[in-house]
C-alpha cells in the first residue's frame, strides 16, 4: 500500500479493503497466484499471505502498459503533454 | 486512542463485508491496519476518514458480489436439492409397495434410499436456514446412505447415482471451499460422470451363474435355462446355457438403463458352410423388474418369437424356472369353478376356472382375458406369461380358494357358491 501512494505520488491511497477486494478479483481473474514461498523470508510475518503474478497477469500487465504507452505517445503528439506552458 | 482500541474498532468495521470475504482475507486486514495504525496517528480525525472511506467503498460491492454469485446459486441448489430429497423420499415409497416381495437386500436398497433422501432434504433446509454445519453432516451422511444403497443395489440407474454421489460431493465442496465452488463442483460433477458409467457397465449385472427359462410363445412349457455373466475388462460376458442342445454366446450386449439387449450366437465355431439352426442369431430384448430380474420378447431371423426370462443369483426367485407339470382329470376337475377376487388396491374381480381339451384356464371378467395355468405342483399355478405365482387351499379335496403375491400387492380369491 505504501510502494502503491510513493509511485502514485500520494494521488492513490489503497485501504485494505480496496486492496484485498482488488486481490481477490485479480486471483479470481487467475491474474495473480498466491505464493508459496516469502519473497524475502528474514522479513515479513508468518501470518502474511504473498501473492505473484501468473504467466497470464504479465501478459496482461504488459498489453495494458503497451496501451498506455500508445495513448501517451498519441497525447504527445498531440502536444497535450510534454510540452512546458508558454 | 490506543492502536489496541483502534484495532477493536477496525474488527467491528470488518463485519460489513460478507463471510466468507472475512473469513479469507480479515486476519491479512487487520495486520494491514496494524501497520497504517502504527505509519499514521490513530488519533487524528483524517487517518478515520480514510478508515471508513475505504470501507464504505469497498465493503458494499463485496456484499453485493456476494449476493449475486454464491448465495443465490446456494439458494438455488439449496431448493433443488430439498425438491430432489422429497422426490426421492416419494420415489421410494412408491417401491416399498413392490419390496414386500423381493430380497431382503432391495428393501434394504430403498430405506437407504429413504435415509439418503431424508438427509438430502435435511441438507437443503439447513442451507437455506444457513444452519451449514449442519447441512456439511447431513450431506456426508446422505452419501455414506447412498453409497451403502448402490452397493447392496446394483441396478441403479444412471441419473440416481449421479443425483446421488454428486450433489452431495458438489455441495460439501461448495460449502467448504466458497470460493473455489464453481471449479472444484463442476471437476466433481464430471469426474464422477465419468467414474460412474464404466462403474455401472461392470456391475449393472450381478456376476455369477444366473438362472431363468425360455420357450416359443406358442408352446406350453419353457426350458429351464442357465446363464454365466462374467467381466472381462470393464465389459461383461454372458453365456447361455439351455437344459439341452448347444451353449450361446450374448453379443451386442447393451444394457442402458431397464433395458437389456444383445443377440444370441452359437458359442461353438461353425465349420466353414455350415449353417446354423437354433437361437443362432436371434435378438432379444428384456426389461429389468424391480427384484432385478429380467423378461422379454427373442425374435429370430425367421420371424418366430419367444419369451425369455434371467433372473440374478441370489434371488429370492432363484431357480424359479416356470414348470408345466401334468394333472389327472380328477385333479383338474378339484380346481374348476368360479372364484370371487380380491385385487391388490381393493379391486374386484370374478376368476372362472375351466377346462378345455384336457388343459386348465382362467378367464378374467375384470380383464375380460382368458390364459392357461401352468401347474408348479403342491397346488401352485402359474397364469401363463406372469411371474407370480397362486397358491389353492384345498377342504375335502376341492380347492375353496387360493392366494398370490403380484408386484403391486396380493391377490385373494375365495370359489363363489
Amino acid at each position: 500500500m505504501k510502494g502503491v501512494a510513493a509511485r502514485s505520488e500520494g494521488t492513490v491511497r489503497l485501504g485494505p479493503g480496496t486492496l484485498y477486494g482488488s486481490l481477490k478479483r485479480l486471483l479470481e481473474a487467475g491474474l495473480v497466484e498466491e505464493a508459496r514461498e516469502r519473497a524475502d523470508p528474514e522479513r515479513g510475518d508468518e501470518r502474511r499471505r504473498y501473492y505473484r503474478l501468473t504467466p497470464l497477469g504479465l501478459s496482461v500487465v504488459r498489453a495494458e502498459a503497451r496501451r498506455l504507452d500508445a495513448l501517451v505517445r498519441a497525447a504527445r503528439r498531440k502536444k497535450l503533454i510534454g510540452v512546458r506552458p508558454a | 486512542m490506543s492502536p489496541a482500541a483502534a484495532e477493536r474498532i477496525y474488527r467491528l468495521l470488518l463485519r460489513a463485508y460478507p463471510p466468507a470475504f472475512r473469513a479469507e482475507y480479515g486476519r491479512e486486514m487487520v495486520l494491514v491496519f496494524r501497520d497504517q495504525c502504527r505509519d499514521g496517528d490513530v488519533r487524528t480525525l483524517g487517518f478515520w476518514v480514510r478508515v471508513f472511506w475505504d470501507v464504505v467503498r469497498s465493503a458494499p460491492a463485496q456484499r453485493a458480489e456476494a449476493t449475486r454469485t454464491v448465495e443465490v446459486i446456494m439458494k438455488l441448489i439449496a431448493i433443488l436439492t430439498v425438491l430432489l430429497g422429497a422426490f426421492g423420499i416419494l420415489g421410494a415409497m412408491n417401491e416399498w409397495g413392490a419390496a414386500s416381495q423381493h430380497a431382503g437386500t432391495y428393501v434394504l436398497a430403498i430405506v437407504l434410499g429413504v435415509a439418503a433422501s431424508l438427509l438430502l432434504l435435511g441438507a437443503g433446509v439447513g442451507i437455506l436456514l444457513q444452519k451449514r454445519q449442519a447441512a456439511r453432516l447431513a450431506l456426508a451422511l446422505s452419501l455414506v446412505c447412498f453409497v451403502a444403497a448402490r452397493l447392496v443395489f446394483p441396478w441403479m440407474s444412471i441419473f440416481l447415482q449421479l443425483i446421488g454421489f454428486g450433489l452431495p460431493v458438489g455441495l460439501l465442496i461448495a460449502l467448504y471451499w466458497p470460493r473455489k465452488s464453481s471449479t472444484l463442483g463442476a471437476a466433481s460433477i464430471v469426474l464422477v460422470g465419468l467414474a460412474v458409467p464404466p462403474l455401472c457397465r461392470a456391475q449393472a449385472l450381478p456376476l455369477g451363474r444366473w438362472t431363468g427359462s425360455a420357450g416359443p410363445m406358442d408352446r406350453p412349457a419353457a426350458h429351464p435355462i442357465t446363464f454365466d455373466v462374467t467381466a472381462v475388462g470393464d465389459s461383461l460376458q454372458i453365456m447361455l446355457h439351455p437344459d439341452r442342445g448347444d451353449d450361446y454366446r450374448l453379443d451386442a450386449i447393451r444394457l442402458r438403463g431397464d433395458s437389456l439387449r444383445f443377440t444370441l450366437l452359437l458359442a461353438r465355431p461353425l465349420p466353414p458352410g455350415d449353417i446354423p439352426g437354433g437361437a443362432h442369431g436371434v435378438r432379444c430384448t428384456l426389461l429389468r423388474h424391480g427384484d432385478g430380474s429380467y423378461t422379454g420378447l427373442c425374435t429370430g431371423p425367421d420371424g418366430m418369437r419367444s419369451d425369455l426370462r434371467m433372473v440374478p443369483p441370489g434371488s429370492t426367485q432363484a431357480g424359479d424356472t416356470v414348470r408345466d407339470l401334468p394333472l389327472t382329470a380328477a385333479q383338474r376337475q378339484s380346481f374348476v369353478g368360479t372364484y370371487s377376487v380380491t385385487l391388490p388396491m381393493g379391486g374386484q374381480d370374478v376368476l372362472r376356472i375351466f377346462e378345455e381339451n384336457g388343459l386348465l384356464k382362467a378367464h378374467s371378467s375384470h380383464e375380460n382375458k382368458t390364459g392357461r395355468l401352468l401347474y408348479q405342483g403342491d397346488g401352485a399355478f402359474r397364469p401363463e406369461g406372469s411371474n407370480f405365482i397362486i397358491t389353492f387351499v384345498f377342504d375335502a379335496g376341492r380347492a375353496t380358494g387360493f392366494t398370490g403375491r403380484r408386484e403391486d400387492g396380493v391377490v385373494k380369491g375365495a370359489r363363489m357358491p
